[in-house]
């Protein structure tokens, strides 16, 4: 399994962090095409992600584009920079409806077969930023088989909602489990949204242990030093670890036995419980078969 | 491509190159380079640069790189987007630039 548990941002158009996004541990780097690019250098950068794409060793880090939205004029050269590049998926910015998803897996599409790709081989990933977005996140979330996670976009949310953002994040509550469920409910990952005050430890393992409890998988985060409180926040303990094997071995040796009933300690284990252990070991490297 | 402009791309910033590409007609191709690396890595940076060029379909240019320690990558994707200005150039053939 692909853990996503920090997506690190980085500039599309700035040559040396393109260079060294990996060597902080992300689970994901997300080259940004979009908001971190002024227009007038939204060519350059695209080259730079190109090049960055083809010619760097990420070390089997995930490598995902943010590209412009299709309705502006960079969305589509976007697209086609990206999948001949080889990146592994697409976040699309401010996705309202599953029109939006559509419309941009017509054109990764079309770049496949253009630049030789196996058809299907471009993930994709939608930012929901909106009101709307959110009210249509489950329809968004099953809306493409090349969809592997949706991500919620605070800021402007914030800004669409009449509100700002808070450090209990009440403002947020709703959106995030909406987003979560829909995630949940299409069999995708859920992406948390960036924490800005990168000097505030606390405030950050605050958020980011309410969107771990929410049910969110990972979270964007803009600076490489919130990777590894991410790391802390998701890595199981060793307590949890040990159990976890201990439940995993006894559903095993159950299922050797032809047993349809699973026991530890003499307590029947329940299904779920083991699906809670299977993913604790997935979150600590021990994937199960 | 064929240039029609003088144009630019890429900073003085470290790890970085300012590439400016003008044209050269019937000229072929001439190649500046400056910075820390152009004495020691000098030829193969000009080799880069051409490979790149040509790859573009650029036969006549005058090209001057000023690099701040930039990496061939980096050289490489200034270039090709300094050629895509300077030839009023917006889809780019990214399958030639492999």
């Amino acid at each position: 399994m692909r853990l996503r548990r920090s997506m690190l941002f980085v500039p599309g158009n700035a040559p040396a962090m393109l260079r060294d996004a990996h060597i902080y541990g992300p689970d994901s780097v997300m080259f940004d095409l979009e908001d971190a690019v002024s227009p007038r250098e939204k060519d350059a950068a695209r080259h730079l992600v190109f090049r960055a794409l083809k010619d760097y060793d990420y070390a089997g880090v995930e490598r995902i584009v943010r590209i412009n939205g299709l309705d502006s004029p960079y969305g589509l050269e976007d697209v086609q920079a990206v999948v001949a590049g080889g990146a592994d998926a697409i976040r699309l910015p401010k996705t309202d409806s599953p029109e939006d998803v559509l419309a941009v897996e017509k054109a990764v599409e079309a770049a496949e077969r253009r630049f030789g790709r196996p058809s299907g081989s471009v993930g994709l990933i939608a930012a929901i930023e909106s009101a709307r977005g959110i009210l249509s996140a489950r329809e968004i979330a099953s809306s493409s088989p090349r969809l592997v996670a949706i991500a919620i976009g605070a800021e402007d949310f914030v800004t669409d909602m009449h509100t700002t953002r808070s450090a209990d994040g009440v403002e947020l509550l709703a959106a995030r489990g909406m987003l979560v469920m829909a995630a949940r409910a299409a069999g995708i990952m859920a992406i948390d949204t960036v924490f800005t005050g990168v000097d505030d430890e606390e405030g950050f393992l605050r958020e980011a242990r309410l969107a771990k409890q929410l049910g969110f998988d990972g979270k964007s985060v803009i600076h490489p030093s919130q990777i590894a409180l991410l790391l802390s926040v998701y890595s199981p303990s060793e307590a949890e670890l040990v159990k976890a094997r201990r439940v995993i071995a006894a559903a095993a040796d159950a299922e050797a036995k032809g047993s349809g009933v699973v026991s530890l300690d003499g307590k029947m284990i329940d299904k779920p419980i083991v699906e809670r252990a299977r993913r604790v070991l997935a979150l600590a490297g021990e994937d199960q078969p | 491509m064929i240039i029609e402009n003088e144009a630019s791309a890429g900073t003085a910033e470290s790890g970085d190159a300012r590439v400016t590409v003008r044209p050269n007609k019937g000229g072929g191709l001439s190649l500046e380079l400056r910075g820390p690396s152009a004495t020691r890595y000098g030829e193969d940076i000009k080799a880069v640069a051409i490979a790149t060029l040509s790859s573009l379909g650029v036969l006549d240019a005058d090209v001057s790189i000023e690099e701040k320690g930039a990496l061939d990558a980096t050289i490489r994707a200034r270039l090709s987007a300094a050629v895509g200005r300077a030839a009023g150039v917006v889809d780019i053939p990214w399958e030639v630039l492999a």
